[in-house]
């Protein structure tokens, strides 16, 4: 037996196929897969939540306030005027069920609305605002949220989102952080709508209960001060809320529109507010 | 956002200076291979030719542990998700097996043959979700020499 | 083309030796196979799916070792062995060598 030895002409061993050719069209099938998979689900959510009446919802979540993690002040009068203003709101914006109010002791200028009913408003947007009209445009914003099932919806979309994300960082992790900047675009963009069509509702509240939408800005434009001292705001594609200014401009279109009278009698002052 | 800029950064890194080491060890690989292809080698246990009494034979070895680069790894990640064949992890095994059977034979000295080659591959994982970190493979073989 | 897994063929002459010959080939399950395996693991019984998976897989380097073996100039391939690896979680690798030889008669 000879040794009569040769190299193979080319090696069989590899793809002959460029990696980029290979790894683009995988890319964007996996981002166009997950995209769809996401958005479908959130319209099941959507449809989902339509049928958690509220009361189901205040059963399902009867135990919600203990989770909080933050604070509750003791009851009071502010409290219970507080919990005042939102039952009148409540009758204008045909909400039958009851919305228990809390009042958060944290220096944050928010209001939050959470499963099961219950509205929170941080001690620091209250000791901010100056007008009750300011206020109840902001309880009304948290209100109409609840009458939207937001709430829900949000936790719904949470949930897919969580659970989407680790079918896929069951085999990289790296992917998930490719994916999701596309995601989050499209959930702030769904977010904004929704804070859109909140911000809408809350303007028809406070024309029902004062006969004027004046004052409905307050915080707005008290937001808009926080922010042009200096505060970093992130890139507006990428928040959950409208920019300020575009929320203001959509108030006063939609209060033109509507001809909501704004301005033509004097805000109420508010008591329990800290200016 | 930074968490983007991160990812992209490091798989522009990733593929870049991956492609180049591959491109660089494969042009070694194939001068080594010319070079060494006069040395009789088999995987069978028959010797080439009459051995004459008084041979000596002796156990030969090379291995090489090949990692994976950034790219390969999220091409290969890709792949996962829909099967078939993971092409940028053909060329790590490639790699790592010519390059341990051509360490095998520059250990083998003045060997006049190489008999009974057995080649054994294994995978050294990061652990975390048994991601692939490495792939070594090991060539063993009998190596014949005249005196 | 004669392929065996012992170091001669039979009945037949060996005349030359080519070196090695190899054939490799990396196969990863799509995700949804995944999840079916993951199933089928509460019961237990064959994967057909990976069964599957890994003849495609050893038949594609079974002909690549064939492809090698031509290109060497051989018509046999003796002392055949096949060895699996995983090399990432999801994915496979099959490796299959033997000695490239020209046999005659």
């Amino acid at each position: 037996m000879d040794y009569s030895p040769k190299l193979p002409e080319h090696n069989v061993n590899v793809s002959q196929g460029h990696p980029l050719a290979e790894f683009f069209p995988l890319l964007v099938a996996t981002i166009v897969i997950f995209l769809v998979v996401v958005g479908l689900a959130g319209l099941l959510v959507d449809q989902a939540v339509t049928y958690i009446d509220p009361e189901l919802e205040s059963e399902l979540f009867a135990s919600s306030p203990a989770q909080y993690d933050f604070e509750v002040e003791a009851s009071s009068e502010r409290t219970a005027f507080l919990q005042g203003l939102a039952d009148e709101l409540r009758v204008c914006m045909e909400m039958p069920y009851p919305i228990t109010l809390a009042i958060a002791a944290s220096p944050q200028i928010n209001a939050l609305a959470l499963p099961g009913g219950h509205v929170v408003g941080f001690s620091g947007l209250i000791d901010g605002m100056s007008w009750e009209n300011g206020l109840a445009f902001v309880l009304a914003h948290e209100l109409a949220h609840f009458k939207h099932r937001d709430h829900l919806r949000g936790m719904g979309r949470g949930l897919v989102l969580v659970a989407a994300s680790a079918v896929i960082s069951g085999s990289s992790s790296a992917l998930t952080s490719m994916l999701t900047p596309a995601v989050s675009l499209g959930a702030a963009s769904y977010s904004q709508s929704r804070e859109a069509a909140a911000d809408a509702a809350a303007l028809e509240a406070l024309h029902c209960k004062y006969g004027d939408v004046g004052g409905a800005e307050e915080l707005f434009r008290t937001l808009e001060q926080v922010n042009d001292d200096g505060i970093w705001s992130e890139a507006h594609y990428f928040s959950s809320h409208p920019e300020l200014g575009e929320r203001i401009l959509a108030l006063q279109q939609l209060a033109e529109d509507r001809q909501f009278a704004s301005g033509t009698k004097a805000p109420e002052p508010c008591h329990f507010c800290g200016n | 956002m930074i968490d983007l800029i991160i990812f992209l950064g490091l798989i522009t890194t990733g593929y870049v200076v991956g492609q180049t080491l591959e491109r660089r060890h494969y042009r070694a690989i194939e001068q080594r291979e010319a070079a060494l292809l006069a040395l009789p080698t088999t995987s069978t246990k028959r010797s080439f030719g009459t051995v004459p009494p008084g041979t000596r034979s002796e156990l030969v070895q090379g291995a090489c542990c090949i990692s994976v680069d950034y790219f390969k790894r999220i091409a290969a990640s890709l792949r996962q998700l829909f099967g078939g064949r993971v092409s940028s992890y053909e060329t790590l095994v490639d790699r790592a097996r010519r390059e341990a059977i051509l360490r095998l034979k520059e250990g083998a000295g003045d060997a006049h043959q190489i008999i009974n080659l057995r080649l054994v591959t294994s995978s050294i994982t990061k652990g975390q979700r048994g991601q692939v970190g490495a792939i070594e493979v090991h060539a063993y073989a009998t190596a014949l020499y005249d005196h | 083309m004669f392929v065996t897994t012992t170091d001669d063929i039979p009945g037949r002459t060996i005349t030359a030796c080519h070196g090695v010959a190899s054939g490799s080939t990396v196969r990863a399950k799509h995700a949804g196979r995944d999840i079916m395996a993951g199933l089928k693991n509460i019961v237990g019984g064959e994967l057909k799916g990976y069964t599957e998976l890994l003849n495609e897989a050893r038949e594609e380097a079974y002909q690549r070792m064939l492809d090698q073996a031509v290109q060497m100039g051989a018509n046999a391939v003796v002392n055949v062995r096949f060895s699996t690896s995983s090399v990432a979680a999801g994915a496979s690798e099959i490796y299959v060598y033997g000695t490239a030889v020209t046999v005659e008669g």
